[in-house]
């Protein structure tokens, strides 16, 4: 307890600072409010309507997730198929790689013409920038299984469902859930570019509006909206991450 | 404990593991390594058998081949008398570094056998908690293996090979990576485990001392690639204890056994060269 305190005073201390520095700079420039909104105006705004910016974080952090759970459910089955059927791992392996190299947002107008303003091109999005890092974790995780542990399950008859179940998956679990917690990340990303593009009721959509009218305290009211969001569901993840592999209390040490 | 041992009034037992004329060479850049040449060994039901070789001389090799992970080029692998070649599931392994699934609790380790054999877990459970007693983990059913000292491990892990259901159990060199105190405690610990249990044992070793103690029968294995120097028979009677390592009679057989594997390591040094 006493170690996590020292370890979380320093930045914070460092954010503290930081903030004050921002006021104090704004005032003493005397910066315009629409250039950069000191701290005390951005809360002000936060605490002016809470309910609204409620409701739009509930529906952001609703897409989030489903996208989440779409990008993660896709990114689990693809690696799990190309573990099974080599053939299938040496034809799409690279391709998969390769597409990392399209930037998603840019296919992101070709969706809306397909599909739409509804929620379908959104999911899509998050999708396509959550399965990559679960899919390439969890194939990797699965490839560096133990030979030692590998050869004695195939020695005592082990099938391929009870090699994969007892062996193969708990071993690639950590790996799984380092891609998962990059997924977590890009998926809050991937939502908000969603909304931006599309139309909706979220936190992107509402920074569309603000960007239009150069409401820049309502953008940084949003902001911060995001960043707390990304910060809840990566620690989400890690804890789950702490229950999961509770077997290594110290992983890192050893 | 499924015990195979003979039933009394059959007139000849088949021996529990046949090797039979094995051979099996790897190819490494298109070059052909010849890794085992002929070799051929039994074990009869409730015998301990060792191979001492010197390293890289293709042990694990043909445990892999008993154990069907690879198929033999040439040869046959039969356990009580029925072909087995290239099959796997038919004996228990116990692997060089104990290899416990670190996310299982040492009694869930113990059981992984019987699991995938298909014994129900309560019974598997119940069978591992009672022989964790025996072997001095008591009251470490429920920790996982990283808390645990080598030695420790290394028992939980033959547990595991021991409560498997196959008759026929293959141990790769499992004390080399232990101190010299823990490595003779252990040989002690399975020299009675093993003298109240008798099953079958295929033991390989680079410890000439540690196959003397353990076995009734010494195949000494030639550098790669390995053919059958010498098969021994070890005299001693059962049960066995401690002082034995310091009679005449095994010292003597220790030092032929040493001198033959001198021979062997300077061959092999002078082929390198
Ligand atoms: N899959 C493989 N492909 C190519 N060469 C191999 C393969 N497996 C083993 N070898 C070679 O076969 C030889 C024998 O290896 P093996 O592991 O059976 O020796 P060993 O007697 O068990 O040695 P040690 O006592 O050090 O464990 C080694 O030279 C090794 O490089
Ligand atoms: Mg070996």
């Amino acid at each position: 307890m006493r170690s996590w305190f020292k370890m979380v005073w320093p930045p914070l201390v460092a954010v503290i600072l930081f903030i004050l520095i921002w006021q104090l700079g704004t005032s003493v420039f005397a910066i315009d409010k629409w250039v950069l909104p000191s701290p005390s105006d951005i809360g002000r705004e936060a605490a002016a309507d809470p309910a609204n910016l409620w409701t739009k974080t509930l529906s952001t952090l609703q897409l989030t997730l489903l996208g989440l759970v779409i990008g993660l459910a896709v990114g689990l089955i693809i690696a799990i198929a190309l573990h099974f059927i080599p053939v299938l791992k040496s034809a799409l392996y690279p391709l998969i790689i390769l597409s990392q190299n399209i930037p998603t947002i840019a296919l992101a107008p070709l969706l809306v013409v397909w599909f739409g303003f509804d929620l379908t091109p959104k999911l899509i999005i998050i999708t396509l920038v959550c399965f990559f890092p679960v899919a390439v974790a969890t194939l990797d995780g699965l490839s560096r299984t133990d030979h030692v542990m590998l050869n004695y399950m195939r020695m005592i008859g082990a099938s391929k469902g009870q090699i994969f179940r007892k062996l193969e998956l708990p071993y690639a679990l950590p790996s799984i859930l380092s891609g998962v917690k990059i997924a977590s990340t890009y998926s809050v990303m991937g939502a908000i570019i969603a909304e931006w593009m599309g139309s909706g009721s979220g936190i992107g959509q509402y920074m569309m509006m603000q960007k239009s009218s150069f409401r820049t305290d309502r953008i940084f009211v949003a902001i911060m909206i995001i960043v707390v969001m990304s910060l809840l569901l990566f620690t989400l993840i890690v804890l789950l991450e702490k229950w999961l592999i509770r077997y290594k209390p110290d992983q890192e040490k050893h | 404990m499924d015990k195979t041992s003979a039933i009394p009034g059959t007139p000849v037992q088949a021996p529990a593991l046949e090797v039979r004329g094995i051979s099996k060479s790897f190819r490494e850049k298109r070059r052909e390594l010849p890794v085992l040449n002929d070799i051929s060994l039994s074990v009869t039901p409730g015998e301990f058998v060792s191979i001492v070789g010197p390293s890289g001389s293709g042990k694990s090799t043909l445990f892999h081949l008993i154990g069907g992970l690879t198929e033999p080029d040439q040869g046959q692998i039969l356990l009580q008398g029925r072909d087995i070649t290239g099959q796997k599931g038919h004996i228990s392994y116990v692997p060089q570094q104990p290899a416990l699934f670190p996310w299982r609790t040492i009694e869930d380790n113990v059981i992984l056998g019987m699991e995938v054999a298909g014994v129900p877990v309560k019974e598997a459970r119940a069978e591992a908690r009672e022989w964790l007693l025996r072997a001095g983990l008591g009251g470490f059913e429920t920790v996982y293996p990283h808390k645990l000292s080598g030695g420790m491990q290394q028992r939980a892990s033959f547990l595991r090979g021991l409560l498997s259901r196959q008759e026929v159990m293959c141990l790769d060199e499992p004390f080399s990576a232990l101190d010299a105190l823990t490595r003779s405690d252990m040989q002690h610990w399975l020299l009675n485990i093993w003298e109240e249990n008798k099953r079958s044992v295929l033991f390989i070793t680079h410890n000439i001392e540690e196959a003397l103690l353990l076995s009734d029968t010494v195949y000494l294995f030639s550098s790669r690639p390995a053919t059958v120097l010498h098969k021994f028979q070890i005299p001693f009677p059962r049960p066995r204890r401690e002082e034995i390592a310091e009679d005449p009679a095994f010292l003597t057989l220790k030092r032929e056994l040493t001198q033959y594997m001198r021979e062997e390591q300077h061959k092999m040094l002078e082929g390198s060269r």
